[in-house]
């Protein structure tokens, strides 16, 4: 199932009344959504824009038709709340107007990095270099396992057919390179700088 | 073990029934949200994607919702929508302005053409009130229909129908009376303009614009092309 059929599935079962499938939805793109708005709106305020947008993304998810894949409509419902939060604060977007498929390519496009938080940069790094080190001490089939998953973007079934191994071993060995990834990165999640909500 | 299907659901590889239980996993299962949210930021760390880490977002999107319950299916509410608005921008004080100077010119240009051809409808609505010839259509009308009603005292008395009710040959006439008003040079000019007027009308690409041309040159001292 590819990641396109979970988000129909998980937002199948919002549909049905399900609140824990929009918990998972929420967690999976909260970061792209903070991302996005705070290039849009500006740091002080991305945290009560990004959560406005999952909320209005709630409450119409029966809208949803699939036309398009989940986070397209997500980001659009974003940039719309965005828009608006801006000329509520007559204000003008700090970069230029932008589209969904800009988003989707901001998110990628190293120069427009000089919009986000020193603060948030500089965590990045830090992750960045620390999943590097995790991911070189671990063991060879941990190691192999994550890596064509995480770099190389291969299926449960494809990296099976690589590593010569079951499916379950493969998702066992990913799941086993994670929390070790994890409890690396941990200690840095947690001393990250809070955000002041209201 | 719980941690290993949200491990497998944060990849898109569950079934429908590892889906249900990943769910159920989530809802018990305080640790297993908590690792969701990290493994998926060190995911879109690795990837470029720069956000803050903020573990309590999700917790505090599905404290917002509640127990509310989605909008219906037939359409988005509450302005939300799936494709993305132009940004309303707010017009120049320059632009507003000259809008405000067309509008007053339009407003001024319609006040002194009424100043300036008031007096001649006036006159010309006069000079027909006092004409004994001129002869209205309504005034022309056939008697109008009475009818005998009886009340329940037995008196009676007459309904009178004041719809006017006017044929085709009073018309016609009305309209010969009319004609007969207007002086014949006046009727003249007006011959030979609609004459030029047709002829004009019939050439290819130019009938749009001169139906205005009709009501200005009414009174004006037209002369044909082949005087």
């Amino acid at each position: 199932m590819s990641d396109d059929q979970i988000d129909q599935q998980l937002v199948a079962k919002v549909q049905a009344g399900d609140k824990r499938a929009f918990d998972v939805l929420v967690r999976k793109y909260q970061n792209k959504v903070i991302q996005l708005v705070t290039r849009l709106v500006g740091d002080a305020d991305s945290m009560d824009v990004a959560q406005e947008s999952f909320i209005k993304a709630y409450r119409a998810i029966n809208g949803f038709r699939g036309q398009s894949a989940f986070y397209t409509w997500l980001y659009r419902i974003a940039i719309n709340t965005s828009k608006n939060h801006l000329v509520s604060r007559n204000r003008r977007p700090a970069l230029q107007d932008i589209d969904v498929q800009d988003a989707e390519l901001y998110g990628h496009t190293e120069h427009l990095s000089d919009v986000d938080t020193p603060e948030a940069q500089l965590l990045t790094e830090e992750i960045k270099s620390q999943v590097a080190e995790s991911i070189a001490k671990l063991p060879a089939d941990l190691r192999q396992a994550v890596t064509l998953r995480e770099l190389e973007g291969l299926s449960y079934e494809e990296i099976a057919e690589v590593m010569d191994c079951p499916i379950g071993t493969v998702r066992s060995r990913i799941f086993r390179a994670r929390a070790a990834i994890d409890a690396a990165i941990a200690p840095l999640l947690d001393h990250a700088p809070e955000r002041s909500q209201p | 073990m719980s941690e290993e299907l949200v491990s497998a659901l944060l990849d898109g590889e569950c079934d429908d029934h590892e889906i249900e239980r990943a769910l159920a996993a989530f809802e018990r299962d305080e640790a297993a949200r908590a690792g969701f949210s990290r493994m998926q930021y060190v995911r879109d760390a690795s990837r470029g994607v720069v956000a803050a880490f903020d573990p309590s977002f999700a917790d505090r999107v599905m404290l917002a919702i509640g127990d509310e319950i989605p909008d219906g299916g037939h359409g988005l509410s509450g302005g939300v929508s799936g494709n993305v608005v132009p940004l309303r921008r707010r017009r120049p004080v320059w632009v507003q302005a000259s809008g405000f100077a067309v509008a007053a010119s339009v407003v001024a240009a319609v006040v002194v053409g009424v100043m300036v051809n008031g007096p001649e409808l006036g006159e010309v609505q006069l000079a027909s009130q006092n004409d004994d010839s001129y002869v209205s259509p309504v005034a022309m009308s056939a008697p109008a229909t009475v009818a005998p009603a009886t009340v329940a005292n037995g008196a009676t008395v007459q309904a009178v129908a004041t719809v006017p009710q006017t044929s085709p040959a009073m018309t016609r006439q009305a309209a010969q009376l009319r004609w007969a008003q207007i002086e014949d040079d006046q009727a003249r000019q007006l011959n030979n303009y609609l004459i030029d007027y047709s002829n004009y009308r019939s050439v290819q690409g130019v009938g749009g614009t001169l139906g205005y041309a009709r009501f200005a040159a009414h009174t004006a001292d037209y002369r044909s092309q082949e005087d």
